[in-house]
């Protein structure tokens, strides 16, 4: 039970900093924190569907809370900061569960000039690269949440790298650069 | 003027590579001059070339650069210290710029050595050079353009120490890695129409290539040298586009002190 909690405030923490970030990234406002069990599809309003742009502010927002939460993992492991275990071991909990379900999120409609978005065409016309791309992030932190959870530091250092290069690696192909 | 007049008339410089030329080296310098980028076609054989630099100018096939007779097979080192330090060909054609030798104009001896030691290494490709498809309007422009453009370096310093193993000087180090061999300049200094670099804004990012501004990041040196291992910003976003492909074949692979002092010449200029 406790860790269903400690694990539901880390997932809003998570989410929330998306829109507190006091860098100058664009980032929309603080999406509502949802707990685990919400269902995700759910809306109130009955008969409204979300605009693509809409679809990509939510999935910006995500990629912001990665953004803050791998900055954090990055300077706990590399020593900038010390920080409790527990506390390495929340973090990369928030980042495997963000790493879930992204291509979902990435309908048809929803691309740069069709949405306020900087997802590239590619995302479609190689959606079999972009998969791929998405299951090596999802795996990496995986991988560096069982390392974190054994205290494996070797395993966590290599797998900071390996999801360092998950992003890089799908950002290459399928994030335009303005 | 008269400097550029006797070095276009001079031929090729009589040079023998160092005896201390190290294959193993010459990898890791390419990395950083990004040689495969634009000499490997994916899915082909490394450096046979066929591998299309699109630009506003036109579409430029970077040339075989393997061992075979279609490739650089007839070439001396001396060949090859011509075509980078002055952009002239074996047969002395001028080269186009897409080539980036305005750049690689200011590589050492020590690096331009390693450099033709390696390419010795690699397999022999028989691979005839593709044509240029050079858009009508440029395609007289090349004298115009090296005249406007282009300065054969004078000092060819990489700022190590004799036996090249320790930095001797982080400044001359740093310019060296972001001028000479990481030629950051060719996609991060903006350039005219007519593609003469806008000195007067060294690395203030060209939009053509969505190369940004890097002159003012407001980052400081251990920020950028983290940047240039791992392509994380400090904000926890991870870079894309061509430059994690920088990071990854190039920036990566350099050891702490040569990031370092890349990082310090760039965050310099914001003083």
């Amino acid at each position: 039970m406790r860790r269903l909690v400690l694990f539901a405030a880390l997932f809003a923490t998570a989410t929330a900093l998306g829109g507190e970030s006091k860098s100058k990234s664009k980032s929309p406002e603080a999406a509502t924190p949802a707990t685990p069990a919400a269902t995700p599809a759910a809306n109130p309003a009955a008969g409204t569907t979300p605009t693509p742009d809409a679809i990509a502010a939510y999935r910006e927002a995500e990629m912001m809370a990665i953004a803050k939460t791998f900055k954090a993992m990055s300077m706990i492991s590399k020593g900038e900061v010390l920080r409790p275990q527990g506390e390495f071991i929340g973090h990369a909990e928030s980042l495997h569960n963000l790493s879930l379900d992204l291509v979902s999120q990435y309908p048809a409609g929803t691309a740069h000039g069709e949405a306020k978005s900087e997802a590239s065409p590619a995302i479609w016309t190689d959606a079999a690269g972009f998969a791929a791309a998405a299951a090596a992030f999802e795996t990496a932190t995986a991988q560096v949440l069982a390392a974190a959870k054994i205290s494996d530091n070797e395993a966590v250092k290599t797998g900071m790298g390996a999801i360092g290069q998950s992003c890089g690696g799908c950002h290459e192909k399928f994030r335009l650069e303005d | 003027m008269l400097l550029w007049l006797t070095v276009a008339l001079a031929g090729p410089p009589a040079v023998e590579p160092l005896a201390s030329a190290d294959a193993v080296r010459g990898e890791q310098i390419a990395g950083l001059g990004a040689c495969v980028a634009c000499h490997t076609t994916a899915g082909s054989p490394e450096l046979a070339g066929g591998y299309a630099v699109r630009t506003a100018y036109g579409v430029f096939y970077g040339r075989n650069l393997t061992p075979d007779p279609t490739g650089l097979g007839g070439w001396s080192y001396a060949d090859f210290v011509t075509a980078m330090r002055l952009g002239r060909g074996a047969d002395g054609h001028a080269l186009w710029p897409a080539f980036p030798y305005a750049s690689f104009s200011g590589l050492s001896d020590r690096d331009l050595s390693d450099l033709w030691a390696w390419l010795g290494t690699i397999a022999p490709v028989v691979q005839d050079d593709r044509p240029h498809e050079i858009k009508g309007a440029y395609r007289g422009g090349l004298g115009l353009w090296r005249m406007m453009a282009f300065r054969p370096a004078t000092t060819f310093d990489d700022g190590l120490t004799d036996d090249g193993a320790a930095i001797r000087d982080e400044a001359t180090r740093g310019r060296y890695l972001v001028d000479a061999l990481g030629h950051c300049g060719e996609c991060h200094t903006p350039r005219s129409s007519v593609g003469v670099p806008k000195r007067h804004r060294y690395l203030q990012g060209w939009d053509d290539l969505h190369a940004p501004d890097i002159s003012a990041l407001g980052w400081n040196t251990s920020e950028l040298a983290s940047f240039l291992d791992d392509g994380m910003t400090p904000d926890g976003d991870v870079t894309g586009g061509e430059m994690f492909r920088v990071i990854r074949e190039g920036t990566s692979r350099l050891n702490d002190a040569d990031r370092r002092a890349i990082a310090a010449w760039i965050t310099a200029l914001a003083d």
